[in-house]
């Protein structure tokens, strides 16, 4: 009752027919769990999860100067990706924080998908018209509420996905799509996930989803595919080492911070946000996010305060258990920076925890 | 779900009363609120708690749970299985999940805890 107000996916329904535990999550109610956060995150890795990530937002720029525009906005260059590729960038404020980080699909020069995080849709779409020039000729459009969205991961996703789909699907390389007709319906196939696992991501109009979950499930029987929740999204993308807006990413947390300086072309002569972005990397106080193995299962939760000889150097922005290390882990914003593998300590309820710092990712699947 | 020959408390812990000792554990109901559990922090042997203070911390994935001694008295066993095997908890809550004994010094404690009917409607018709 009292999440009246939240959206709901298209795939509400059948989510809740499978059980899910729901929360909310960014202006959504949204599966947090189905079977157990630990037992879906094994499915990723081992076989095959599939989760609802309908919430996401959509927008599409069309029009003679896409490509200068997106180039003038994003930390990446547009120019790099080629026709049916998609990239991965940062949209920051002049001050160089971060307003959202954000998938880039390039039909062609002159239309682009952009993917941005449920809660920041509506900001990157007013900042993205706000900072348009007639020079441009671009259109920017919510495409939102025209796409559900549907993740299958795991090293079976490809299996799955070929009984479904032409077989050539499994010649789609990793950060390339497609577009395909399903059930008379175009929808949008794309190598590409937040887990570290191999796996597609659907985009598919809102009245195909639910069947589309409900076929996936059906032919993922026989491949031990489950479906996966949020917080089996967030323990995946953690070990992945893959940050999450809101906790690496913010207005107070630029892409420098976060380390995501092989995502930033510094090699253009203007994007929003580079004079900071600049600044800041040069800057020997600018504070970077690392990653660190907790040397027990505890987990390093946001806030927790983290000491390096004795002194606090900064904050834990997220934390989990990780099944492959057995291991509390988390990732942290700290300045001065250890070395890999300095021992640091952990503030948790009063207590000095000992911890390591730890290169990310935690965890790469082998190819 | 919930059975009847134990004692509960608010804070979703069940307790067998067996004349001067009473065995601790949290609820089936607890177990699946917290979901997966990785980590414990069990009181030591020989410990003292007074009524209502936290002797242990349940980490599940999703959060940390404060286990609170539901009655004053010294610890006199705690379940080392936990430390390797926390999932114990998830699997058989009333059973080899149990967390600690302790040794009752106020006899009276015992009648504030809740009645297995006392208990099925705090957490509603589950």
């Amino acid at each position: 009752m009292e999440n009246d107000h939240l959206n709901k996916t298209p795939l509400y329904n059948i989510c809740h027919k499978y059980a899910a535990r729901f929360t909310p999550f960014a202006g959504w109610l949204l599966p947090l769990q189905f079977s157990g956060i630990l037992q879906e995150a094994k499915a990723v890795r081992y076989n095959a999860g599939l989760f609802d990530v309908s919430h996401m937002g959509e927008i599409e720029v069309t029009g003679a100067g896409a490509c200068a525009f997106l180039n003038s906005m994003l930390t990446n260059n547009v120019d790099k990706a080629r026709d049916g590729q998609v990239i991965y960038a940062i949209l920051c404020f002049p001050d160089g924080g971060a307003i959202d980080d954000l998938l880039i699909y390039k039909y062609n020069d002159e239309r682009f998908l952009l993917v941005v995080n449920a809660i920041n849709t509506k900001t990157v779409l007013q900042y993205l018209k706000k900072h348009t020039a007639p020079e441009f000729m671009v259109e920017i459009t919510d495409r939102s509420a025209e796409f559900a969205l549907l993740a299958l991961q795991g090293p079976n996703a490809v299996l799955i996905m070929r009984e479904l789909f032409p077989p050539t699907l499994s010649a789609l390389k990793p950060f390339r799509f497609l577009t395909l007709p399903w059930e008379e319906q175009n929808i949008m196939l794309s190598r590409t996930g937040y887990t570290g696992e191999d796996g597609f991501e659907i985009y598919l109009p809102p009245t195909k989803a639910e069947a589309l979950w409900q076929e996936l499930m059906r032919i993922g029987e026989g491949y031990g595919l489950l479906p996966a929740g949020l917080g089996a999204r967030d323990l995946l993308r953690q070990e992945a080492g893959l940050p999450l807006y809101g906790q690496e990413l913010s207005p107070q947390i630029s892409p420098v911070q976060a380390g995501l300086e092989r995502f930033i072309d510094w090699s253009k002569p203007k994007f929003s946000g580079l004079d900071s972005l600049q600044a800041e990397r040069n800057n020997p106080a600018t504070p970077r996010r690392i990653g660190l193995i907790s040397a027990r299962a505890a987990i390093p939760r946001p806030g927790v305060l983290v000491y390096w000889e004795d002194q606090p150097i900064g904050q834990v922005t997220s934390g989990t258990f990780s099944p492959v290390l057995q291991k509390g882990i988390g990732m942290a914003l700290v300045n001065p920076i250890p070395p890999v593998g300095s021992k640091i300590a952990l503030q948790l309820r009063g207590d000095y925890h000992q911890a390591e710092r730890a290169s990310l990712p935690f965890y790469q699947r082998k190819r | 779900m919930v059975p009847s020959n134990l004692k509960y408390t608010q804070d979703h812990e069940w307790v067998q009363v067996e004349n001067d000792r009473v065995t601790v554990g949290i609820t089936e109901y607890a177990q699946e609120e917290l979901g997966d559990v990785v980590y414990i922090d069990l009181p030591a042997v020989g410990e003292k708690f007074k009524a209502k203070a936290g002797m242990a911390s349940i980490e599940s994935v999703k959060a940390v749970s404060d286990i609170y001694a539901p009655i004053t008295g010294e610890i006199l066993e705690v379940n080392d299985n936990l430390q390797h095997s926390p999932e114990l908890i998830n699997q058989d809550p009333y059973g080899k999940g149990w967390i600690a004994v302790i040794e009752v010094a106020e006899a009276n404690e015992l009648k504030s805890l809740l009645t297995a009917q006392e208990y099925q409607k705090l957490i509603g018709e589950k």
